[in-house]
């Protein structure tokens, strides 16, 4: 796989593929057609993503926060889909923002995923669905393995202008499954390993653009 | 092989096993027969080493005391459990899992084209798709699939105590041949002990065990050859046979 490094500001996409394993701290994504971006990183402050009318983004981020600030902006058009995948683990103290306006006729389902290592998270997820649109789905997920649960805030908010909308918002905190840990310890696994697969497998079991490369 | 003395088995104050004994020799296959709730299950996880359990008594395996070993000791010991609900994990796939279990283990020597063939073979004998090697643990697949699942399991990391709960449950009738015709195949490799618990005739007259134990009232009120496990299947647990078996135990 090429992973490349963005330099520039702003990086227009139209039907493609990108695996990028770096990008500057402020940075601006213009989708078009149906488009795949793996962002292995987290490191950047301001990240804007704008969808061109009848398009299609899937967008998946991993990595890992450590001091991390994000803000990362989705303005959608008209008749769009966009699937959003976020998985980290978190170290020290971080923030993500994450805001959508949303437009008639789009998808937008955002999934989050956090393993704690260690650190704290506070996240705040923004919908802004505007009057007047119509036919909108909004989904957003999030959900966290934590070894205290004081180690993560979820600020959810949707700020609904309109009725012709499904939004959707759910979170769940919880620590390493008993049952998962068990099954894979009798296995033969040790209690480090299993973990570790286990940690791993809940942030993977979102992204989707590995899969699509098999 | 395993050796269970007087145990008693508790959760959240519950008693659930009290003077529980059973002992299975290498190459044995057994079967632990009772009704709903009786506490077959319990068992199996306390021999894994599950931990929301309270144990009293002694367990031997090969000699060496069960009750001080982890899960993962017990595992890397030879014991393998088919649990009657096999957990899902998604993200974890098979063969991630089965090569970390083979790396702890120290047991790791093939090399991923080996690893795959081997796989990929168990697959076609298993009648699953290879597609199977790269799937979750046991995310979104029927219940049978599970089983076989299970069994794909078995074979990479061949035991010798294989405890199979309800393997049998929810097993269409052909796949209920594939997986017995499995079991056995691997009995006449590697003669492991194997510990049956089902509530089935069908999978007992495949695999023929030689033990059979009655497991009620938080104890094993009877044991006998395989024309034991033919009563309970015409009288039931609490046909006269067993009920009778009870009065001579206390
Ligand atoms: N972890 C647990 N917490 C609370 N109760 C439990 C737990 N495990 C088992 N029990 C209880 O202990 C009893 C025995 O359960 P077990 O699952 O061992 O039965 P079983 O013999 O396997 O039954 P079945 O044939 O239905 O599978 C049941 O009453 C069950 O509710
Ligand atoms: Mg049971």
């Amino acid at each position: 796989m090429n992973k490349i490094v963005v330099e520039q500001r702003n990086l227009h996409l139209n039907e493609e593929s990108v695996f990028i394993s770096s990008v500057p701290d402020e940075f601006t994504l213009y989708s078009s057609g149906d488009v795949c971006v793996a962002l292995y990183t987290m490191h950047f402050t301001h990240l804007e993503i704008y969808l061109e009318r009848n398009s299609h983004l899937l967008v998946e981020f991993l990595g890992v926060m450590e001091n991390q600030k994000s803000k990362i902006s989705i303005h959608s058009q008209e008749n769009t889909i966009v699937d959003f995948h976020y998985a980290c683990t978190y170290k020290q103290k971080n923030e993500l923002v994450i805001e959508s306006i949303v437009s008639s006729n789009a998808r937008n389902y955002i999934k989050i995923r956090a393993v704690e290592d260690g650190g704290s998270l506070f996240i705040k997820a923004v919908g802004t669905i505007l009057e007047q649109m119509k036919d909108i789905f909004y989904l957003e997920e999030i959900k966290a393995i934590v070894k205290n649960n004081n180690s993560i805030t979820i600020c959810p908010d949707l700020l609904v202008h309109s009725h012709e909308v499904v939004a959707n918002h759910n979170a769940s905190i919880g620590t390493v499954s008993d049952n998962e840990l068990f099954y894979l310890k009798s296995l033969g696994i040790s209690e480090k390993q299993a973990i570790s697969l286990i940690k791993e497998g809940f942030l993977k079991g979102i992204l989707q653009i590995e899969e699509l490369k098999k | 092989m395993l050796k269970v003395k007087n145990l008693s088995v508790s959760v959240q104050d519950k008693v659930i096993l009290e003077k529980f004994n059973l002992e299975i020799n290498a190459g044995e296959i057994h079967v632990l027969m009772g009704a709903n709730g009786a506490g077959k299950s319990t068992i199996t996880k306390v021999l894994m080493r599950d931990s929301h359990y309270k144990v009293e008594g002694d367990i031997f395996l090969n000699g060496k005391s069960l009750l001080a070993m982890s899960t993962t000791e017990v595992a890397q010991a030879g014991v393998f459990l088919v649990a009657q609900n096999p957990v899902e994990i998604a993200g974890v796939s098979n063969a991630e899992v089965l090569r970390t279990a083979l790396n702890d283990r120290g047991k790791n020597t093939m090399n991923v084209l080996e690893f795959n063939r081997k796989l990929t073979d168990l697959c076609k004998r298993l009648e699953i798709s290879s597609s199977f090697i790269h799937r979750d643990i046991n995310l979104n697949m029927s219940g049978g699939e599970k089983k076989k699942n299970e069994l794909l399991h078995m074979w990479m990391l061949e035991p010798q105590f294989i405890i199979l709960d309800e393997i049998d449950s929810g097993l269409d009738v052909d796949a209920l041949q594939v997986v017995a015709s499995s079991i056995l195949e691997y009995y006449e490799k590697y003669k492991p002990s194997i510990l049956i618990i089902t509530h089935q005739k069908k999978l007992l007259e495949l695999l023929k065990p030689q033990f059979v134990h009655i497991l009620k009232d938080k104890k094993i009120v009877q044991s006998g050859d395989y024309a034991l496990a033919e009563k309970v299947f015409l009288e039931g647990f609490s046909g006269a046979s067993v009920m009778n078996a009870r009065v001579e135990n206390e």
